[in-house]
């Protein structure tokens, strides 16, 4: 391995290590379970309502609420109240590049927005299905789902980091996800949500059938998230 | 924080005092130099090149801004460590060189913002070969350490042929420490460059404490009541104090001298009265405001006056 590769794979290691200390710090387990708790709550309401339909609205309601805000509240911590060149200055200011750092941070908030996805994804299932046949396939193809998902809120949510003061431009984008998102446009497809609701089974996104808004997903994750990290310069 | 407008400061080695409150743009100055930001207009170089852009040079570069940025690991000893590593330096004794070794173990979470700015002093004063070092008040809102030693070190590295930068509010840190003297007023440079020693110029002030009794202490006071280089003197005769002021530092130093060694009088300590920042940032504005018009009169060959319009950008 050459030096320059040595050097960079370190830095992006010492941003990921920042990101985790940040998420350690605030306490990662408990934002955890209480996306669980939402999720498990999701479940049980829909459940009591009816027998048949109960996974589909737990999806519907877990996708539509908890992976958006859950990614949200993760990428905030791992940046922290800061824009994110500020986020990184504290190893920046001893001469890491501040690009390199960020791609670290990026990807450990993917990491973590996805896998907390997952499990609220998969308990959500797991109470709506309560023991019913089928709830394998499903618990599968969901997690990928939500994999991808969580990934991509994640991405967008510490690009909007990247802009304003304080990274301020994070509410931007949960806002725009939320409204812009729910369309089924050109424009709706630049957002996590709109994918979503098509590879659930709602409405396809500008004419994309579920495959290619897989890969938009991943797409928008490498893309949304190189450029955040782009962003904070060198 | 402040901002800066229309400054222009070319420094070089030794120590550059910029005096000013945070909101004067200190800390402003701080975080351009550092690299942390980048002007909105104009330049900032250090070596040649841009901090901000130069990750390279970011670390030759020392920083002590006004918020403390440790990395967030377990300990300080850990931050300590990352921080080697990034540099690429040594820095194992680096709080041992301030008398800081009992934080090493300390939790980063833990240290108050005072203790943490400790820190990041120790680590920029202990850089084998910095470029520059810029230090926003190192000498206040730092704990557990000793101001003179920090003092001496800051003194032995710019004797090296490094540029120091301090910037401080408190105007009395600049003596003895700086080589060049800026003062910044609402982000203006007002008095830039100035000899250390002019600091207050124009208002020189001395406290002298004396072993003396009360006669000596009186004739020595009329002695240098009529000095011509004196300007007022107060005096008290329990305990023996003697207050003088002069037109300068230089001119007030030596009647005093004359005086002490004329009558024979023992002083035990002797102190130089600083101005306050407010005192000096209007003295410096006063001085501005003059030069605002100057009528050149001596400027006979066109038969009128030239004008010259200087002072601050409207």
């Amino acid at each position: 391995m050459s030096t320059t590769t040595r050097l960079a794979s370190s830095a992006i290691l010492d941003g990921a290590r920042v990101a985790l200390s940040r998420l350690r710090s605030t306490n990662l387990v408990l934002t955890g379970v209480a996306a669980m708790a939402a999720a498990f709550a999701i479940a049980i309401v829909h459940r009591q309502h009816t027998l048949v339909a109960a996974p589909s609205q737990t999806l519907v309601g877990v996708f539509r609420y908890l992976v958006p805000l859950s990614s949200f509240a993760i990428a905030s911590v791992a940046v922290g109240r800061h824009r994110l060149d500020d986020s990184v200055w504290c190893l920046a200011r001893h001469g890491v590049p501040k690009q390199l750092l960020a791609v670290g941070l990026v990807g450990v908030a993917a990491i973590a927005a996805a896998g907390c996805s997952v499990l609220c994804v998969g308990l959500g299932l797991m109470v709506a299905y309560a023991g019913d046949a089928g709830v394998w396939a499903d618990l599968i193809t969901s997690s990928w789902i939500a994999a991808l998902g969580g990934g991509a809120y994640a991405c967008w949510t510490v690009a909007g980091a990247a802009v304003f003061r304080l990274g301020r431009g994070r509410w931007l984008v949960l806002v725009a996800d939320f409204t812009i998102g729910s369309g089924a446009g050109w424009l709706a497809a630049t957002m996590p949500r709109a994918h979503l609701r098509s590879l659930i089974g709602g409405a396809d996104v500008a004419g994309l059938d579920q495959p290619a808004s897989s890969v938009m997903l991943l797409a928008m994750t490498l893309v949304v998230g190189g450029l955040a990290a782009l962003r904070t310069g060198r | 924080m402040g901002r800066l407008d229309h400054v222009t400061l070319l420094m070089g080695p030794g120590v550059h005092a910029v005096m000013g409150q945070p909101e004067d743009g200190t800390a402003a100055l701080c975080e351009l130099v550092s690299g942390r930001r980048r002007p909105r207009l104009g330049v900032v170089t250090v070596c040649g090149r841009d901090p901000v852009a130069s990750p390279k040079l970011r670390r030759r570069v020392g920083v002590l801004l006004p918020n403390a940025d440790l990395p967030p690991v377990a300990s300080v000893a850990a931050a300590l460590e990352l921080m080697e590593r990034c540099r690429g330096v040594r820095l194992s004794g680096a709080l041992a060189e301030l008398g800081l070794q009992a934080l090493e173990s300390r939790a980063v979470s833990s240290l108050r913002s005072d203790e943490a700015r400790a820190v990041e002093l120790a680590v920029a004063l202990s850089l084998p070969r910095p470029v520059v070092i810029v230090l926003h008040e190192p000498l206040t809102a730092v704990a557990h350490v000793d101001r003179d030693r920090v003092r001496q070190r800051i003194r032995d590295i710019a004797r090296d042929g490094v540029c120091v930068i301090v910037t401080t509010s408190v105007p009395a840190d600049v003596d003895g420490l700086a080589d060049h003297v800026h003062l910044l007023d609402r982000g203006h440079l007002v008095d830039g460059d100035a000899d250390a020693g002019g600091l207050g110029d124009g208002a020189a002030e001395l406290t002298l404490w004396l072993a003396e009794d009360a006669a000596r202490l009186r004739s020595m006071a009329a002695a240098l009541g009529q000095h011509p280089d004196l300007s007022g003197v107060t005096f008290e005769t329990n305990p023996a104090i003697v207050w003088v002021r002069g037109s300068c530092l230089g001119a007030t130093s030596l009647a005093v001298a004359d005086v002490v060694a004329a009558h024979g009088v023992r002083v035990t300590a002797m102190q130089r009265h600083t101005p306050p920042l407010d005192q000096l940032q209007a003295e410096a504005r006063r001085r501005r405001e003059r030069l605002l018009v100057t009528v050149d009169l001596a400027a006979p060959t066109l038969g009128t006056p030239s004008v010259e319009q200087r002072g601050p950008q409207p």
